[in-house]
């Protein structure tokens, strides 16, 4: 796989994945996605990552749009690999800052504190309508985080899921896309049973996910999930176990 | 049977709102237990059997009635089921010395409120009478409740619609008499073609080709809008609409429109009002405004600035008491206001920014602000696309000009990717906005000095105190945009610790 993908382009709407950074650890590799979404003038840029990658990526959005032109960053969650550049891209544009309630006060500490610039999400999300399409936030609060959120793209059709479906694979399995779902499973597991809350919460975020036609989901971390995938994903992601289920292991 | 003189108190006032029906057909029975009931009750009835007790049971509707069963003229099973059809609420003992298996499931399919067997004991009695009062004084505190609930909602200055949909099911007075209907059945049909009533106006919520006012109020629960409605007569009237979804109830929504058209404010919304300068000055109208605010209980922005950073944060006005506004905002808020003696507030109520001044009093503990002088502010720092940051030392510039250097005389008082505020000890000859400069700036906080060259524009000159100030524009190459994006982030983190780090 590239490290900048289009995944769906209609002339007036757009969907970028570009794939800047990888978290190298000593047995296994993460890579991290982030996402740009164009619709006619106006984008918005999804999980942009921490400070480290920020050059990179304006480069790589600058193919595509004026950065300045950005109208909304939306922040998944709070993570440095997620939120980390947020002030270098409050500076770069003037787009509305997307995120969780929980987050708003934390992103001082990122450097910015200009809470003028944030939309606070509450729990049960929200909705920007473009025209007859929208992007809806997706509620995935403790999945892993406590104030988390997936985007779904009404246009293309693609959820961007955050956290939720990311793969720890092998270097050398890094960035291979998922043509066998049985055979990608592995590589999820030990990644949601350990970062995931509970079983509750995985089956409550199934259930808004199938409100919607998703023909996509593109996580934050690994390989996209297309066509039956998805669907395999979302049964298999209602019978994931996590923190919940082993607390008795966890704590002795 | 001995009685406990505290608990025979507690239950009697307890009791005092209820009275009871005793039915027995047993005169010793009937006369002993009148003499205990008469100590609990304010009001008690006795009769002799079901005849009797559903007489006086008619006549005077007792809350709580305890019945034998075996009884001439009319059994008590027959005297409770009959009373059920009357008052479906009323509590009924029934009291036997049959233990029956069949007369148990007869009580529970009439839905008596229990069962007990005699000879009564006094603690079992007490016992079921509490459980009693506790269930009628629930019935009780439930109908004030839906009794007052009903007026709030009819006599209520608020215009309520209760929506199915995209349908109205209830509507309250005011809201059927500002429509000029009678009934619900009208409002619903006047409410398909609701969109034409909402006027268009400045900054207002109407049907437009951009906006469809019905999605925009769903898709943000909670946001307040202005609107603008006129009445039958044809009198525009200015409401503050709110959309509430009602949780667990889906597809139904509560919309309501607060009638603030006697603040006087449409013409502040208006740009091209000839008297809207006037009126922004007015205190007592942007008193209007605030006060707006705080009947809706609308989130307002406090806007401050430290070097350049920003420091906003939600406020919501709480109280206003003549001149004097009470705010609350969170502490690192009100530390910028002790700092700067001013603030900025902005709301999508509001037609601009409302500059407040006259700070009365700051209380960290209660995390309020008072201030007494308010003006809108048609310009203001808020309107700023791009952050701006006061440099520290690692910052330089050179300016060239028509073939001329200058940089001992220059300082820089803030920085953005878009452009620079430099004050001249002494400004060139013939230097006027508009002209063309080139601007070489210089960055040393690391070993490497980044320079950044650019032509920029002479946007604005100001004069103050014999120093001049001149706003420069630029449109920066992509690297030395993105070194100055890096030297403002890492600035404004510094500012964020020096300002954190302030002790008041």
């Amino acid at each position: 796989m590239k490290n900048e993908t289009i995944l769906y382009d209609d002339g007036a709407h757009k969907c970028i994945m570009f794939a800047l950074e990888d978290e190298e650890h000593q047995d296994y590799s993460l890579s991290v996605n982030q996402y740009l979404i164009i619709q006619k003038g106006g984008a918005i840029l999804i999980d942009p990552g921490c400070g480290a990658i920020f050059d990179e990526l304006y480069d790589a959005i600058s193919r595509y749009i004026d950065p300045s032109k950005l109208k909304y960053i939306f922040f998944s969650h709070q993570d440095p690999d997620v939120a980390g550049s947020i002030s270098q891209w409050s500076i770069a544009s003037s787009a509305q800052l997307v995120m969780s309630q929980l987050w708003v006060r934390f992103m001082g500490h990122y450097g910015l504190m200009d809470m003028g610039r944030i939309i606070a999400l509450e729990d049960h999300g929200a909705r920007i309508k473009f025209g007859k399409d929208f992007l809806q936030f997706i509620p995935a609060h403790f999945l892993h985080s406590p104030g988390n959120f997936s985007l779904y793209d009404s246009r293309s059709k693609i959820l961007f899921s955050g956290d939720i479906g990311a793969a720890i694979a092998s270097p050398q399995n890094l960035n291979k896309d998922v043509d066998d779902f049985n055979e990608h499973r592995p590589y999820l597991e030990g990644f949601h049973a350990r970062y995931m809350a509970g079983n509750r919460f995985c089956r409550a975020w199934v259930h808004c996910v199938r409100k919607y036609d998703v023909s996509i989901i593109a996580p934050q971390h690994g390989s996209l999930f297309k066509g039956e995938n998805v669907t395999k994903f979302l049964e298999w992601f209602e019978t994931v176990e996590g923190g919940w289920e082993q607390c008795e292991a966890l704590y002795g | 049977m001995k009685m406990d003189v505290n608990a025979l108190k507690r239950l009697r006032s307890l009791l005092h709102p209820y009275s009871l029906l005793y039915v027995e057909d047993n005169a010793g029975l009937s006369a002993q237990a009148g003499m205990m009931f008469t100590k609990l009750f304010d009001t008690f009835y006795s009769a002799a059997d079901g005849e009797e007790g559903l007489k006086l049971f008619k006549e005077h509707r007792p809350q709580i009635v305890i019945t034998d069963v075996a009884m001439p003229r009319m059994d008590g099973m027959r005297m409770a089921e009959l009373i059920l059809q009357i008052e479906p609420d009323t509590k009924i003992i029934i009291a036997t010395a049959h233990d029956e298996i069949p007369l148990l499931h007869r009580s529970i399919e009439l839905g008596v409120f229990d069962y007990l067997i005699k000879p009564l004991k006094l603690d079992t009695i007490l016992e079921t009478l509490m459980r009693c009062v506790n269930v009628l004084d629930g019935a009780r505190h439930q109908k004030i409740f839906n009794m007052n609930l009903h007026t709030v909602f009819n006599y209520q200055n608020n215009l309520l619609l209760l929506l199915h949909a995209h349908t109205v099911v209830m509507a309250n007075q005011p809201c059927l008499d500002f429509f000029g209907v009678t009934t619900v059945e009208e409002l619903k049909n006047k409410f398909k073609t609701f969109d034409q009533l909402l006027l268009a106006h400045n900054g207002f919520l109407y049907n437009h080709n951009e906006i469809d006012w019905f999605d925009e109020i769903s898709s943000h629960t909670g946001k307040l809008f202005n609107t603008k409605i006129a009445t039958i007569d044809g009198v525009p009237h200015h409401f503050i609409l709110s959309f509430q979804s009602i949780p667990e109830k889906e597809g139904y929504s509560v919309l309501s429109f607060n009638d603030v058209t006697e603040l006087g404010l449409l013409k502040l919304y208006d740009p091209n009002a000839v008297e809207r300068e006037r009126l922004s000055k007015d205190e007592k109208i942007v008193r209007g405004l605030l006060e707006m605010a705080m009947r809706n209980g609308a989130k307002v922005k406090v806007h401050n600035f430290y070097k350049g950073l920003t420091i906003t944060n939600d406020g919501l006005i709480v109280t206003m008491e003549e001149k004097n506004v009470s705010l609350k905002t969170p502490y690192i808020q009100l530390k910028a206001i002790q700092l700067s003696d001013t603030f900025y507030l902005t709301s999508d109520l509001f037609p601009m920014s409302i500059e407040a001044k006259g700070i009365q009093r700051i209380d960290f503990d209660d995390q309020s602000v008072q201030f007494s002088h308010y003006t809108l502010a048609e310009t203001s720092p808020i309107r700023r696309d791009t952050i701006r940051v006061v440099p520290d030392g690692t910052l330089q510039v050179t300016i060239l000009y028509e073939g001329r250097k200058y940089e001992s005389d220059v300082k820089i008082l803030d920085v953005s990717i878009q452009g620079m505020r430099v004050e001249f000890s002494l400004l060139p000859s013939g230097f006027a906005a508009n002209n063309q400069v080139i601007l070489d700036m210089v960055i040393t906080e690391s070993l490497r000095p980044i320079i950044i060259n650019t032509a920029a524009t002479v946007f604005r000159i100001t004069e103050a105190n014999h120093r001049f100030e001149v706003v420069f524009f630029y449109e920066l190459h992509a690297q030395g945009k993105k070194a100055l994006i890096d030297y403002v982030a890492k600035r404004q983190l510094v500012l964020i610790r020096e300002f954190k780090g302030l002790q008041l």
